[in-house]
């Protein structure tokens, strides 16, 4: 398992290991969002500048409105969307991320409170105490700015340093943020060997002793050669692994003289018969015999 | 000589109908939502999740295919987003959450909430006491923009005139005013409330300078009998402000004892159990300041009758304690129960 991918366990007690969400991916989120935020509530704010002018309204009132609107706006923005949109936002669903609960159950309404409201503290906060200290704290010393200043970036950068890449507002929820996965299912490698395409000039066959030689991680990187060479063929790669096999398992003709890519499914499709039946009764091989 | 078909092929074979019907759900509720999807597909959704993650489940243990195994992870973890992500609106969330979840909450930390109040009211006392004491003080608990041109030097009308001014001038500011409060007031809220995670002995002293301040405007209204007065300027909105302010110090001061004494529990678990209720806390509380800052910045200008201004105080105060206390859901629960009895 990677450092970026974390184990939940689910209600039913199955183990899923997602894999984290990028920070490029969530600063990008953050980003579309922040944009389509700013761009709201600017309009609304001149919609309403437009509506208490013709009343006639004082500048005050509206100033009052006008940041209540953009404090409600930015912080029900994400609440709304994560709760209706199931842990998305635009911005998330544009970058495939969305949040989970980290502990494997079911995401709450609370936890989606408190990730975002944090951010409030963490985020908006500081940045406004960095863009104009005198609205919140009047006459701030030099120093207001530089402790905001290095709590923002510390904040900034925990989602890039930290344990699981969770941002203070996920620590505090018990959140995750992960990357919505895309695996899809294709054919089976072993499958492929025994279809339509196989002909009648014999098959490969290995005895127990040439299949014990190999374990499941070469097993795997097989698979993965032989899908990538039936998308974009690479037959010097297949005779070179021939070669290898070969020679490791003692086979009794030269490498010159076998059909490599029947060759290779048909150990493919042994080797795995040969490594699930000891799966099967407990053994799991990860790695050849040296 | 054939190679027999291989059992995990088998079992895929037998199975990944159900996954791709699974997998085509989701990609429609993925795009969609899942309103796009009618009510069989919606029943068979969990039961597809569930086959999806039994089928996971004996992959790991028979298959050595690795797409296989990693397609039905990812299978399994689009499905459980859905299956297990929230399904509330915000707006019935919102609902729930100011008729049940945020009265109870509040009760349940309720001796919190009475030490910061009794944290208030030694401020209060303080600095109505040193300022009484010493007018000078005043300048060292107040702020110039708090102030807001009001100072030992006032004379009575001076003082008068801020308590009891209704022209237009001022209404202009009042806006301003309000906005001023409310982010004021909010932000000391959620300043308690970030604070409490370094430990919560800032909260105290934050909640306690508040309260000097108040105590030190009192002082000096007081001081000139001007006292039944200043308290019917400040009461119409205080009450709800100060019991928003003392709910978010209590939240805070729960959040730093959870980090001191965190009890049987590891300390980051703590902070996070408690993190959480704290966050919904000052959550609940921003309907209240803003209701404060309406209160402060309309009614209060518009209503310069004192015996209506100390009305709507003690009504105020009434109405939340009726629906901070079991009281009120008592109530509601007993009316629940009366229709659920009516039921033929």
């Amino acid at each position: 398992m990677s450092e970026r991918s974390l184990s939940v366990l689910t209600p039913e007690m199955v183990r899923l290991d997602v894999e984290l969400a990028e920070p490029g991916a969530r600063l990008g989120a953050f980003l579309i969002d922040v944009v389509i935020v700013t761009v709201t509530g600017t309009i609304l704010t001149l919609i309403a500048a437009w509506f208490f002018d013709a009343l006639g309204i004082g500048d005050a009132a509206f100033a009052a409105l006008a940041m209540l609107l953009w404090f409600v706006l930015r912080n029900f923005y994400f609440i709304g969307f994560e709760l209706g949109w199931r842990g998305r936002t635009p911005g998330k669903k544009v970058s495939s991320i969305r949040v989970i609960a980290a502990d494997g159950g079911a995401l709450t309404a609370d936890q989606i409170y408190a990730r975002n409201l944090t951010r409030e503290i963490e985020l908006f906060l500081p940045l406004i105490a960095l863009a104009a200290p005198h609205l919140l704290l009047p006459e701030a010393p030099v120093w207001v700015w530089i402790a905001t200043g290095s709590w923002t970036l510390f904040l900034g950068l925990l989602p890039v340093v930290g344990r699981h890449s969770a941002r203070l507002g996920d620590l505090v929820a018990g959140t995750a943020v992960i990357q919505d996965p895309k695996d899809s299912l294709r054919h089976d490698v072993s499958a492929e060997h025994t279809g339509a395409g196989r002909t009648k000039k014999g098959s490969y066959s290995f005895t127990d002793q040439q299949l014990d030689l190999y374990g499941a991680h070469e097993l795997q990187v097989l698979e993965d050669i032989l899908r990538r060479h039936s998308e974009k063929p690479n037959p010097e790669l297949l005779v070179l692994i021939t070669e290898k096999i070969v020679r490791k398992i003692g086979w009794h003709q030269h490498s010159r003289d076998v059909d490599t890519e029947r060759f290779l499914r048909a150990f493919y499709a042994a080797q795995r018969g040969r490594l699930e039946h000891h799966l099967v009764l407990g053994q799991r091989r990860e790695h050849k015999v040296k | 000589m054939g190679a027999p078909i291989l059992r995990s092929y088998r079992f895929r074979r037998e199975r990944q109908s159900s996954w791709l019907e699974l997998e085509t759900l989701m990609n429609r509720a993925e795009a969609d939502g899942l309103q796009s999807l009618d009510s069989d597909q919606l029943s068979r959704l969990p039961v597809l999740y569930r086959a999806a993650l039994s089928s996971l489940s004996v992959a790991r243990a028979i298959s050595l295919d690795k797409n296989v195994v990693s397609y039905l992870t990812s299978l399994a973890i689009r499905a459980y987003a859905f299956v297990y992500g929230t399904r509330h609106s915000l707006r019935s969330s919102i609902g729930g959450f100011f008729l049940d979840q945020y009265p109870s909450l509040v009760w349940s930390m309720r001796l919190w909430v009475a030490a910061a109040m009794i944290t208030l009211g030694l401020g209060v006392a303080g600095g109505f006491a040193l300022t009484e004491r010493n007018p000078d003080a005043f300048y060292s608990l107040v702020s110039e923009e708090m102030a807001g041109g009001r100072s030992p030097l006032s004379t009575d009308e001076e003082l008068l005139e801020v308590l009891e001014s209704p022209d237009d001038q001022r209404l202009d500011s009042l806006g301003a005013f309000a906005s001023f409060l409310f982010t004021h007031n909010a932000r000391i809220g959620l300043s308690c409330f970030t604070i409490g995670i370094a430990g919560g002995i800032p909260v105290v002293a934050l909640v306690f300078a508040n309260g000097l301040t108040l105590g030190a405007f009192a002082a000096i209204h007081a001081t000139r009998d001007l006292g039944f007065e200043f308290w019917a300027w400040v009461l119409p909105h205080g009450v709800t402000e100060l019991l928003a302010v003392c709910l978010c110090a209590a939240a805070g001061m729960k959040l730093g004892a959870a980090l001191l004494f965190p009890g049987r529990r590891r300390r980051l678990d703590a902070l996070v159990i408690e993190g959480r209720r704290a966050a919904n806390v000052v959550l609940g509380t921003i309907p209240l300041f803003l209701l404060a800052a309406l209160i402060e910045g309309f009614f209060r200008q518009l209503m310069l009758d004192e015996t209506i201004r100390y009305l709507v105080a003690a009504a105020t105060a009434l109405g939340w304690l009726i629906y901070f206390t079991p009281v009120s859901r008592k109530w509601r629960a007993s009316r629940l129960r009366d229709e659920w009895d009516d039921r033929p």
